[in-house]
């Protein structure tokens, strides 16, 4: 029975399948949604081959594959919401409801990979069964193969849209090859439907599909190669996720002038903000960028962040503050250059633990907690800075509550008792200083947490905490600012002295500059610890926020119980060696181990995807002119004399006419074929003659007396071929170099001279023409 | 034609016989001597010639009165040689044809009196009209150039070349040639109208006298037969010998022939062409020879099928259709 097409079949089921490999970047485990998809994929699949086996009614077929997929669906995760053990009912829907939402809920706000919970699977498998049962309704019962691309692309696109760092090229070549197979099969089978049509007294029998089959498989994988590489070479803009782009579609505010970080309200404004205008561009020494802080907050009022009024003042050896770090901690110093500013007066953009005189004396002073303020617009400046990698060991002594810094102690009341819970929910009575820091930012990046600019109002069971702070540790969802408050009041919580730093990551990679837009605005804790000074930590997901300093991260056998944080590892490992260099941003730098610095092997080694691709795509175009090349180089070093010299020039040039499709008449005798191509090719006199003394030089070969020398014919047969190959047009002259004819018989001949079946070659009968 | 001889070569050969450039003169001589006779058939007088030097006969067939004969009488008038015509009726004998021997008083002995075929040129006028027997004596002695009779045999002078007319086999008070005797013509032409232009001076020149009466030799028996001898060494290479079976072999085997060329057509082929190559003046025959004069040489000998006929094609349309569609081989390594 043909309408069950079995090969069909597979192959639409296939090219399901591989459509959702991307989707093992986006959800985790794969195991957990990949077998009940492949069950309803295979389940509707068997169906479609049976119904089509009994009816030919086509929405018969869909309609049992959909029913069968309903079923499926509910035998495999409705289990005890079902009628009799076997049939759905609307406490089925229910239930499924409550999943779907569920898998809403995680979907729209974890960035990938998303954990895949019930309602997930549930999701991904019906979707995925449903993409599959399209599939086969369009390409078998419907016999559409081509309109299948469209489920097909809609299931891979919506994959590739909301992977963090974008898809591997390669991976939209398994499922088209797939769909171009199935495409390829039907069309070959309505082309054979047509019947051979050789015509009478010809020896060849001509199946109608071959030669198109062979154009159809060039295209195809032409396009294919196109495909891959293509999007290799066009840079694309930063991708972003499904949920980013929902929060952030009511910013947009553009608009150029100086920015100002807000001290006292959120920094949610600015990071809404998608103008791309530089804040600041500047150029920096340091392999691991720091972020640049702008202000300091330290105390924390019914939600919000404020800086006590401190007294400013200017040093008196004129000289920025620099580090309170004792002597014995290793350090480097770094530089950064900024080239534009339009941060807004007083604040300005410095690095922790800025030294010596960048600004004019006059131009500038410090509060009492070490925040450098200018009191003249400066845009440009070259600022030095020490950066502490201090041991573990240098974190320890305490802070005695009541001296000067007990301000930084203190935790807010409404939060108190939350915030203490958690602490010793975390933290072990015998952690250092550190350990219970790194504890902290490690929780909080965390998976239970995610980041979100949109703020959550209820907790999971419906209550709606007012203190904003609490509101978080029960939703667990929000952005720096709260992962920075939190941390800051669990580390004051745990006796060590904390404060908010307000500022910017080190923004993106343009050539050897660092651009920093409003989009790039942060928060971080800053925690105080007496031999070191303020130290920097970083409690934000990775997703939007810069790395946890080195200090800050815990050796691996002590990170947190969970599945690992998806920062820094999901970042460590560079999923897409074809990313442009310009689109590295803040969450994706490479991880500690990797050598930031930017040299010409990472290049090669970051572009290796489309390099090698490139390499691969001129190689198999040069493939067949040197092919061409080799046989005519082969023909010449063959000819033992003028007249098989001659006759290899004849057959070459005919076979390049051949290319551009000046195809002299099955019977032509050579003369005869000179007059056609000479018309077909219009060629001038000139050339015509040339062409006449390759002819007369062939006749004199083939047909007179052997024995007399025969002029050489190379170059007048040059001369016809480019002057008949000037005259196409640009697309035939293309094909006629990229893929001559003579090439491919090279290749072919190889081949076959190789394969020991055929025996009976009737190329000899087939290539001497005219 | 004209594309053949842009490429006239004087190769002179010193052996025996003519060189290519006396071939080549004395042909021209011989063909403006009959295109003065014959208005407008300039393709049919060179056939003539073709097939004279080839060594083969010729048939000549059209409807009466469109010069046939007079063509066949030109061409014997112009080469300085015997010159025979037998007017072909239904009461001629075979020994008219060949000779008979009779007694001789004076000698006391049979004497053999020769024929008409004892001729370097024989005109046969209208052949179908004698009967099978008569036409069978011809046509034998056409094949062996040679006579038996009565136990004797008389060799024929050369060169010989039989020009037979006929009309075609419609005509009333017929009798077809068989095809096996057909094929013993190396060629067939047809005439043709003359064209309005070609008629019109017809009737200017034609309308006093003869133009046959002032027409002179230009060239003899002997000239003739070294032509022959020269045409005989013109190289024909392999590839083109098996272009020529190749294209016997595609009558044989095609759909629409019920009858294709024989082996003698392929000999025929290859002489004509020998022939046809040495009137362009080259010592070497190109396939393009084997088209000019494949469809005069094969197409009589030919046989339609039914099919053929019902769709009003000639043997000639399919020849025609053959030579387009078999390749010219290239030299086999």
């Amino acid at each position: 029975m043909t309408r069950s097409r079995l090969a069909d079949v597979l192959l639409g089921v296939l090219a399901t399948l591989l459509v959702t490999l991307p989707l093992a970047d986006l959800f985790a485990p794969t195991g957990a949604w990949a077998r009940p998809s492949l069950l309803l994929v295979a389940l509707v699949a068997l169906t479609g081959l049976g119904l089509r086996a009994l009816t030919t009614v086509r929405p018969l077929v869909v309609a049992g594959q959909l029913l069968v997929l309903l079923e499926g669906t509910a035998l495999l995760h409705g289990r005890g919401h079902l009628w009799a053990g076997v049939v759905p009912t609307t406490d089925t829907g229910a239930a499924f409801g409550v999943l779907l939402t569920d898998a809403y809920t995680s979907i729209v706000s974890y960035s990938a990979p998303v954990p895949a919970g019930r309602g997930a699977v549930l999701g991904i498998s019906l979707l995925v069964g449903l993409t599959g049962l399209l599939v086969d309704a369009v390409a078998v019962t419907y016999r559409s193969p081509a309109l299948a691309g469209i489920p097909l692309l809609t299931a891979f696109l919506s994959a590739a849209t909301n992977t963090t760092a974008g898809l591997a090229s390669w991976l939209v070549v398994p499922p088209a090859l797939a769909w171009l197979a199935l495409v390829g099969r039907q069309g070959v089978g309505a082309l054979r439907s047509w019947g051979g049509t050789a015509s009478a007294g010809d020896q060849r029998t001509t199946d109608p599909a071959g030669s198109f089959a062979t154009v159809g498989r060039v295209v195809g994988v032409v396009a294919l190669a196109a495909a891959v590489v293509v999007p290799g070479l066009v840079p694309h803009l930063p991708t972003t996720f499904v949920a980013d782009g929902l929060a952030r579609g009511n910013g947009g505010s553009g608009g150029g002038g100086a920015v100002r970080l807000s001290t006292s309200v959120d920094i949610a404004r600015d990071l809404a903000q998608r103008s791309t205008d530089p804040v600041l561009v500047y150029r920096t020494s340091d392999p691991r960028p720091q972020p640049l802080r702008v202000g300091l907050l330290d105390t924390y009022e019914g939600g919000q962040w404020t800086a006590s009024r401190d007294a400013t003042f200017v040093p008196l050896d004129g000289r920025l503050p620099g580090s309170d770090a004792v002597p014995a901690v290793e350090r480097t110093t770094e530089r950064i250059e900024v080239s534009r500013s339009t941060v807004g007066l007083p604040q300005v953009a410095l690095p922790e633990n800025a030294v010596g005189t960048p600004f004019a004396p006059g131009s500038w002073q410090v509060t009492a907690s070490g925040l450098v303020q200018l009191t003249r617009p400066t845009s440009q400046y070259t600022v030095e800075y020490v950066s502490l990698q201090p041991e573990p060991g240098q974190f320890a002594g305490s802070v005695d509550p009541s001296g000067p810094l007990a301000d930084d102690l203190a935790v807010d009341a409404a939060a108190g008792s939350e915030v203490r819970a958690l602490l010793d929910r975390i933290t072990a009575p015998g952690d250092t200083p550190l350990e219970t820091a790194v504890k902290i930012q490690d929780h909080l990046r965390g998976p239970g947490y995610t980041y979100s600019e949109d703020l959550v109002d209820e907790t999971a069971d419906g209550r709606r905490p007012e203190e904003p702070l609490v509101r978080f540790l029960e939703t667990r969802t929000g952005y720096c600012v709260q992962f920075s408050s939190a941390m800051i009041m669990m580390a004051r919580a745990a006796g060590i002295p904390a404060r908010m730093a307000v500022g910017f990551l080190p923004g993106s990679l343009n050539g050897e500059e660092r651009v920093i837009t409003a989009e790039d605005a942060h928060a971080w804790p800053e925690l105080y610890f007496p031999d070191l000074g303020w130290m920097r930590f970083e409690p934000t997901p990775g997703v939007r926020s810069g790395l946890a300093p080195a200090y800050a991260v815990a050796p691996a056998e002590d990170t947190g119980t969970e599945t690992s944080s998806p920062e820094p590892t999901a970042s460590a490992t560079p999923t897409d060696p074809t990313r442009p260099e310009g689109d590295v941003t803040a969450d994706n730098q490479p991880d500690v181990t990797v050598t930031p610095t930017t040299t010409a092997t990472d290049v090669v080694r970051d572009h290796l995807g489309t390099v090698l691709g490139v390499l691969g795509v001129l190689l198999l175009a040069a493939l067949t002119p040197l092919g061409a090349w080799l046989a005519r180089r082969r023909a010449r070093r063959d000819a033992r004399d003028d007249a098989r010299r001659v006759e290899a020039e004849w057959q070459s040039l005919l076979s390049r006419l051949g290319d551009i499709g000046l195809v002299p008449g099955d019977g032509a005798t050579p003369r005869q074929a000179s007059r056609q191509i000479g018309r077909a090719a219009y060629l001038s006199p000139d050339e015509n003659a040339a062409l006449t003394r390759v002819v007369d030089t062939l006749e004199q070969a083939r047909y007179a007396r052997p024995g007399a020398p025969l002029p050489d014919v190379a170059d007048d047969a040059h001369t016809v071929w480019r002057a008949a190959l000037g005259r196409r047009r640009r697309l035939d002259q293309a094909r006629a170099l990229l893929l001559p004819a003579e090439g491919r018989r090279h290749w072919t001949g190889l081949f076959r001279r190789s394969s020991p079946t055929s025996v009976e070659d009737d190329s000899e009968q087939r290539t001497p023409v005219g | 034609m004209s594309d053949l001889e842009h490429d006239r070569r004087t190769t002179t050969d010193p052996a025996r016989g003519a060189s290519l450039d006396q071939v080549l003169q004395m042909s021209a001589s011989l063909m403006s001597a009959m295109n003065s006779v014959i208005e407008g058939k300039q393709s049919v007088v060179r056939t003539a010639i073709t097939v004279l030097l080839a060594e083969g006969h010729l048939l000549l067939e059209d409807v009466p009165g469109t010069g046939k004969t007079l063509l066949a009488k030109t061409l014997g008038r112009c080469i300085d040689a015997s010159v025979r015509r037998v007017q072909f009726t239904p009461d001629l004998l075979p020994s008219d044809i060949t000779g008979v021997s009779v007694y001789n008083q004076d000698v006391r002995d049979f004497e053999f009196r020769p024929g008409a075929i004892f001729a370097n040129v024989v005109v046969g006028d209208e052949i179908n009209r004698a009967s099978p027997k008569t036409q069978s004596a011809l046509l034998e002695s056409m094949e062996e150039v040679q006579v038996t009779v009565d136990g004797t045999t008389y060799g024929l002078p050369r060169p010989f070349i039989v020009m037979a007319t006929q009309n075609p086999i419609e005509m009333e008070g017929t009798y077809p040639l068989p095809e096996a005797q057909r094929d013993r013509f190396m060629a067939r032409i047809s005439m043709g109208y003359p064209s309005a232009r070609a008629e019109l001076d017809m009737l200017d020149t034609h309308g006093g006298v003869s133009p046959l009466e002032g027409l002179q030799p230009v060239t003899d028996a002997a000239t003739v037969q070294a032509m022959v001898e020269a045409v005989r060494r013109v190289h024909a290479s392999p590839a083109v010998r098996q272009y020529i079976v190749d294209l016997a072999h595609a009558t044989r085997s095609s759909s629409a022939l019920r009858l294709g060329a024989s082996p003698r057509a392929t000999l025929h082929l290859l002489r004509a062409a020998r022939a046809h190559a040495a009137l362009a003046g080259r010592d070497h025959v190109l396939p393009d020879d084997v088209q000019q004069v494949a469809v005069p040489v094969v197409a009589h000998r030919l046989i339609p099928t039914g099919e053929t006929q019902m769709a009003r094609r000639t043997p000639a349309d399919v020849l025609n259709d053959l030579l387009q569609r078999v390749r010219v081989p290239a030299p086999t390594r």
